[in-house]
């Protein structure tokens, strides 16, 4: 699986980082890019990501203490919605988003586990 | 767009007590464009309301249907007594749920969500029955075009292909079968139109419509 | 020819030929230079680049490097230090190189970032107390008394009254608190006249003493202030040691957060204080048959259990709820604002409400709150003008940008005019940008066609943070 990863400098990018560093990865390609904020991604940059690539895996700060208040916020409702229209028209890529802190990369482990499928 | 028709100049004059500060307020969207309740009408309104006597000024704002714009006129509904509001019905509403307390009489009537076919003339398209299945009849909806609704042919009664209800109006089955008939697919008609759902139509309350990912 | 400054950290250093060879091949001037002997004016170069941690140089890093520098923020780079591949030098150079190049095309926007600073001076809503008068006045902070009728618009960072025409930096919100209790008590417990507040208590246990009896404290978790816990801890203490009476206090949750506080209550429990977390909506209260005292009967979180103890005194705490304050009679901006509430952020200022620049007062942390509002409008923030900005050609004026905006930076121009995005108050968030359905909106520098391009630079597990 070819998995892009997007983090926000705060505290995904760190987190990803970090979970790059730490362990095997579970996919097969991984890229981690940064962006300042969560809050800039819109569905045309998911969809046109995922035209190149298998999943995507967003890292940004917890709902309640993103440094841009409603950032990742912003995004959780946004790739809800891009994952309901690729249910609706049968496409098996997705999108996922995990809520860290830079320092814990737990929350990362378990959502590439949720773009596995292999959610327990 | 939203077509409005201005009210007859009695029925607004009717609503008014002597002696009350008026304000016009004008919508800038849809009403402006179907030249009913723009800022020339809000003025001129306002004018022919001080040649009958009333202290009236004039005030347009973008939309009447957003809060915050209304919002933006709070200082001049507050030296008024009462507004008269020349947006849709729509306008009017959300303008009286800014301002709990104020006196607002429409201005227009609101009448049908149509286009214009020339300069001058707008003629309704739809009906807003909340499932379109236009594309079934030559892109013609006989929902609202058709003055009895009808979804499985014509009622027969058209003549030179203007219905029978409203003879000034184009029959609406005869122009499905024109558009058909030039496309060379008038065996979609043989499909036949089951008894209509029309919950998802106008009957039954407020509609309302949500988008989950934009609530903030 | 394009002048540029190269700001290399210790964990990699590059070889004179390299540079060499770049400004051969491209017709280039690079310096190289580190943080120990930067440049004296960095206004003559073209582009800066920065070897960097990315997430050491993020965009604030780099908007506060900017206006030290006094440079066009465009113009600063990070090029990635977790890109540095040493093993492979002649791919990580033509890397760089396209770096540079990339860097070299993007269109250089006039953004200026600037050290906005707040007024100093305050207004406090709605009225001034005397604690955080005396507090503000210690910290050389004005304060402004407004007229009984005034309207608040929004003045770039500050906000401006209006009709006066004063300009204050911060709005400070003493808001009203109601103290409540969980619990409700039926009539009868309450004729026992056992139950009982803690200043109660406090005047209690000076007069006698309490030996031989059992005393029940309820504390609820919200709004408990840090002086009560105090009181709480230092009470049942007491009465355990001085009178040897038997102590319970039944608690939702166990707060220790602040100074000494866990010293405190590990005292308190070592003495023999009793702490059981309990749930609250499962707690019944009865009197006692010769109303002399009153029966509790909770069951514990740990084991579930259900408990009767026989109290003699049932000390109450109340809830303090902060009631949210009603900024709209006052505030004339062009967005609607509903109710101000504490802000549970710890990514923003402490004491912050969801607006910029108001601030909530709970009650005893006037200091605390001066403190922070102090270093607020002495520092100001920086800020990157001209970053965000909206087409005015397609602009619809939806209002979803003026909805979305976490920061307020949106305003509506004129009577009918278009959106705006106030450079002093925009946090480059992108929200707007990523909000607006008619793409009018762009923020300088952040172009979404390099990232979905970027996606396919790069191999394999590679991490590449082209901020781009």
């Amino acid at each position: 699986m070819r998995v892009v990863a997007l983090g926000c400098d705060k505290s995904g990018y760190p987190a990803l980082l970090r979970w790059g560093e730490e362990g095997s990865l579970p996919f097969d390609e991984v890229k981690i890019f940064s962006l300042p904020c969560l809050g800039l991604v819109t569905e045309e940059v998911i969809f046109r990501i995922l035209e190149n690539s298998d999943a995507l895996l967003l890292a940004g700060c917890p709902l309640d203490s993103c440094h841009n208040q409603k950032g990742s916020q912003g995004v959780y409702l946004k790739v809800k919605r891009v994952n309901s229209l690729l249910q609706e028209a049968d496409i098996p890529k997705k999108v996922a988003i995990a809520f860290v802190t830079s320092g814990k990369v737990g929350e990362i482990e378990k959502v590439s586990e949720e773009l596995l499928g292999r959610e327990k | 767009m939203i077509i409005a028709e201005r009210k007859p100049i009695k029925e607004i004059l009717s609503f008014l007590g002597p002696g009350e500060k008026i304000l016009v307020l004008g919508c800038g969207t849809c009403v402006t464009v179907c030249m009913s309740g723009g800022e020339k009408e809000a003025r001129e309104l306002s004018s022919l309301l001080r040649l009958k006597g009333w202290e009236t000024k004039d005030l347009t704002v973008e939309r009447q249907c957003e809060p915050e714009f209304n919002l933006r006129a709070r200082e001049e509904i507050a030296k008024v007594d009462a507004i008269v509001s020349l947006a849709c019905g729509v306008g009017v509403q959300a303008l009286a749920e800014c301002f709990p307390e104020k006196k607002i009489f429409p201005g227009l009537n609101t009448t049908f969500m149509g286009m214009p076919k020339e300069q001058g003339l707008w003629e309704e398209r739809c009906w807003g029955c909340g499932n379109c299945i236009v594309h079934l009849f030559g892109y013609v909806c006989p929902v609202t075009r058709c003055a009895k609704s009808l979804l499985n042919g014509p009622c027969g009664g058209s003549k030179n292909g203007k219905c029978e209800v409203k003879p000034d109006r184009d029959c609406a089955w005869q122009l499905i079968y024109d558009r058909l008939k030039k496309e060379n697919r008038l065996e979609v008609l043989y499909a036949l139109q089951p008894p209509r759902d029309w919950s998802t139509s106008r009957y039954g309350g407020q509609r309302k419509m949500i988008r989950e990912d934009v609530r903030l | 020819m394009n002048k540029l400054l190269w700001l290399e950290n210790e964990a990699f250093s590059f070889p004179d030929f390299w540079i060499e060879e770049m400004e051969r091949d491209n017709g280039w001037k690079i310096e190289v230079k580190n943080w120990g002997n930067k440049p004296d004016n960095f206004t003559e170069y073209d582009r800066i680049f920065i070897l960097g941690d990315s997430f050491s140089f993020t965009q604030e890093k780099i908007s506060s490097l900017s206006e030290e520098w006094e440079v066009n923020p465009l113009k600063v780079r990070v090029f990635p230090a977790e890109e540095v591949k040493i093993i492979f030098p002649k791919s990580f150079l033509s890397i760089l190189e396209k770096f540079i190049i990339q860097s070299l095309s993007q269109p250089l926007f006039p953004v200026e970032a600037r050290r906005v600073v707040p007024e100093n001076r305050v207004l406090v809503l709605p009225q001034l107390s005397p604690a955080l008068e005396q507090t503000l006045k210690k910290r050389g902070i004005d304060t402004i008394v407004p007229p009984s009728s005034f309207s608040l618009q929004r003045e770039g960072i500050n906000f401006r009254l209006y009709p006066s025409g004063d300009n204050v930096g911060a709005i400070i919100i003493s808001p009203l608190e109601e103290k409540k209790f969980p619990i409700s008590f039926s009539s009868s417990v309450q004729d026992t006249r056992k139950l009982v507040d803690i200043e109660f208590m406090e005047k209690e246990i000076e007069k006698r003493d309490f030996r031989k009896e059992t005393i029940g404290f309820i504390i609820p978790k919200k709004g408990v202030t840090e002086k009560e816990w105090r009181k709480a801890f230092h009470l049942s203490q007491t009465l355990v040691e001085r009178d040897k009476a038997e102590v319970f206090i039944l608690v939702e949750e166990v707060l220790v957060a602040g100074e000494n506080l866990e010293k405190e209550y590990r005292k308190a429990r070592s003495s023999g204080v009793i702490f059981e977390k309990v749930d609250f909506s499962k707690l019944g209260t009865r009197p006692t048959l010769d109303m002399r005292g009153i029966e509790v009967e909770f069951a514990t979180e740990r084991d579930k259990l259900k408990r009767e103890v026989k109290v003699d005194w049932l000390v109450l705490l109340p809830e303090r709820n902060i009631l949210p304050f009603k900024l709209a009679p006052f505030f004339c901006g062009d967005k609607i604002e509903g109710e101000i509430l504490p802000l549970e952020n710890p990514n923003v200022l402490p004491f912050s409400s969801g607006i910029e620049g108001i601030f909530l007062c709970p009650s005893e942390k006037e200091e605390e709150l001066s403190l922070v509002i102090k270093k607020y409008l002495t520092e100001g923030v920086v800020r990157e003008i001209g970053r965000g900005e909206v087409d005015e050609e397609k602009c619809v004026l939806c209002l979803t940008c003026l909805r979305t905006c976490p920061w307020e930076a949106i305003e509506i121009e004129g009577e009918r005019k278009k959106a705006r995005i106030n450079g002093e108050r925009c946090h480059l968030c992108g929200l707007c940008a990523s909000f607006c359905p008619a793409h009018a909106i762009e923020i300088k520098g952040l172009s979404l066609e390099n990232w979905v391009s970027a996606v396919s630079l790069g191999g394999k597990n590679e991490s590449s943070s082209f901020r781009l």
